[in-house]
């Protein structure tokens, strides 16, 4: 049970529930496993499990064999540079297909983004102009993740600070075209319209309501943190907050929307007791089933 | 791809070259701050006004320079924090300012070249042997070696067992040709410092006597890191031990192995010492 290769499948896949999940984060582990929290399901990042220098994956991997136990899984990766127009890395996706295949997960997503241009590499998630000739790059990208994985991906809208003066559509347009041209569905991320709105100010509604109500398989909600300079304030995704009363307010406009979809507590800097992230995901949880007793 | 994609190829060099912090003024003329009115979309769509739900224009003021100084901030601190994981007891024997200060020298010298950040950080401890300022700790390179043995051992998936029946079953004659294959879950360590004590007393759970002073002199430290079921677990072993290992993971065979262990310390029981690398995993195959 401990090593990869000898780990029994998991069988069918188990789809991820309409209920909130919460990131499983290696500070958790054994607390996750001992307790079992009450949570609908656990998002992991793909690349923690990935194993370094040939490794396959470690301590982490058998953690995350043994949450699948217990719960659905969804992977979710940080790296693959889905957007950079250097060539896809066929080792991170070959490391990639072999965890899917392993740990048999609800979803697979990634993001909007690039982080590598020439082989090099960067720890964030850059923005893509919103071009029509990033869209068919996108849409190229994801076709061969697609094929490649053998299953559908989301991808993600992303937090941004700047825009590109090259850009000729609307971000939620890039996104719900995206989606439909390469057959993906959308994760959707209200923490990161709430940023972006902010931060290039539009109103996060044209947002929420430009994407097709049947693209949207998950939602993702994060606190970030309020920068004020001289100039003005910029909002800063940063994951290391609760969720605030704006971002939850542009969760209840998209459960409204999209209705019974799971949703995710991300939270990955200064990481809080696992009980804080539970409460969390209740309150997802909360609104979720007002908005569903109301239309019932 | 080349082709058809040269003009986004070309905005994202520019952008992370700003971020990376090369070639800044180019990157000016492509990105800009929140797009100005003439050649701004969000109008045009009829849908949006910028007082609508709170959003003025007030938080628009900013310079590309300034919103690429986020994305710095956030490609320093994705960084800090990956080498801060991997390396707790270099930052704690350090303090946080200077430990932030080396990784911005680190940083800013060598890029990540893979998508998965746990890669990042090999070289660290070759880099903190010539960083300058750190003469009076000369035992720091060989810590941060240890902690990223450990980082590797513990995102390695543990080892099989060796097939011992298969082992017996070779006869004599392949004795002079077989060689022991080490796991990958397996690093060795070697240093003339103290450095499992250093590592024992500056860890976040150590406990009492955690203070007392470590006497540089007390001996060298010959080390194996490995995976052990839930946990990682550093073996001090003997010189012979050590050698052994050593010899086996350069490919050496059996023989020439033994005769290095011998060599190191000439009362090693090598029968002994072959029994303890195969009984935790750290020997897990054989050919001939």
């Amino acid at each position: 049970m401990t090593t990869q290769s000898s780990a029994p499948h998991y069988g069918a896949t188990v789809s991820i529930p309409p209920r909130a999940g919460i990131g499983l984060r290696a500070e958790h582990y054994d607390e996750v496993v001992q307790q079992l929290p009450d949570v609908g399901w656990f998002e992991a990042h793909s690349e923690n499990y990935f194993g370094i220098a040939g490794g396959r994956g470690g301590r982490p991997v058998s953690c995350l064999e043994r949450v699948r136990e217990h719960y659905p899984v969804s992977l979710h990766g940080v790296g693959l540079s889905l957007g950079s127009t250097d060539p896809l890395d066929q080792r991170h996706l070959h490391a990639l297909k072999t965890l899917v295949e392993h740990i048999q997960p609800g979803l697979v997503s990634e993001h909007i983004s690039f982080s590598s241009v020439e082989g090099r590499y960067l720890n964030d998630l850059l923005p893509l102009p919103y071009t029509e000739e990033a869209l068919r790059h996108m849409v190229d990208r994801v076709s061969a993740v697609q094929d490649f994985l053998g299953r559908q991906i989301l991808v993600e809208n992303v937090s941004s600070y700047l825009e590109y003066t090259a850009s000729t559509l609307p971000e939620w347009e890039f996104v719900a075209e995206l989606a439909r041209r390469a057959g993906c569905g959308v994760l959707l991320d209200v923490n990161n319209i709430y940023v972006n709105a902010h931060n290039h100010g539009f109103n996060p509604s044209v947002f929420v309501q430009a994407i097709p109500v049947d693209q949207v398989q998950e939602i993702h909600l994060a606190g970030h943190t309020v920068k004020t300079f001289p100039e003005g304030v910029l909002l800063i995704d940063t994951h290391d907050h609760r969720v605030c009363d704006e971002v939850w307010d542009v969760y209840r406009e998209a459960v409204e929307r999209f209705g019974d979809v799971p949703a995710l507590i991300e939270w990955d800097r200064e990481l809080p007791a696992l009980s804080v992230l539970v409460d969390e995901a209740r309150l997802a949880d909360d609104i979720r089933e007002v908005r569903c007793e109301r239309i019932a | 791809m080349s082709a058809l994609h040269k003009q986004l190829r070309e905005q994202q060099r520019q952008f992370a070259n700003a971020v990376l912090g090369e070639n800044d003024a180019p990157m000016c003329a492509e990105i800009h701050e929140t797009p100005s009115d003439q050649n701004r979309f969000i109008p045009q769509q009829g849908d949006f006004t910028s007082q609508q739900g709170g959003f003025t224009s007030q938080q628009r003021g900013f310079t590309p320079e300034q919103r690429v100084q986020i994305y710095r901030n956030n490609n320093f601190l994705g960084l800090q924090s990956a080498l801060e994981a991997v390396y707790p007891v270099v930052k704690k024997l350090l303090g946080d300012e200077f430990f932030s200060h080396l990784v911005g020298s680190y940083s800013h010298r060598y890029f990540s070249f893979s998508g998965n950040v746990h890669d990042y950080g090999s070289g660290f401890s070759n880099f903190v042997k010539t960083f300058s300022g750190l003469e009076s700790l000369p035992y720091l390179t060989d810590v941060a070696r240890l902690e990223w043995a450990y980082h590797e051992v513990f995102h390695a998936t543990e080892s099989r067992v060796l097939n011992m029946d298969a082992l017996a079953r070779l006869g004599q004659q392949s004795a002079d040709t077989l060689q022991l294959s080490v796991s990958i879950a397996c690093q060795r360590v070697s240093s003339a410092f103290p450095v499992l004590r250093i590592w024992q007393v500056n860890q976040q759970t150590a406990g009492e006597g955690s203070d007392s002073p470590i006497d540089l002199d007390e001996g060298h430290a010959r080390l194996l890191v490995i995976r052990s079921s839930d946990h990682v677990e550093i073996h001090p072993v003997d010189d012979g031990v050590y050698a052994l290992f050593s010899a086996l993971s350069r490919g050496k065979t059996l023989t020439e192995a033994c005769g290095q262990a011998l060599q190191q310390e000439p009362e090693c029981d090598v029968n002994a010492a072959l029994h303890y690398l195969v009984a935790h995993r750290m020997v897990v195959g054989f050919s001939v």
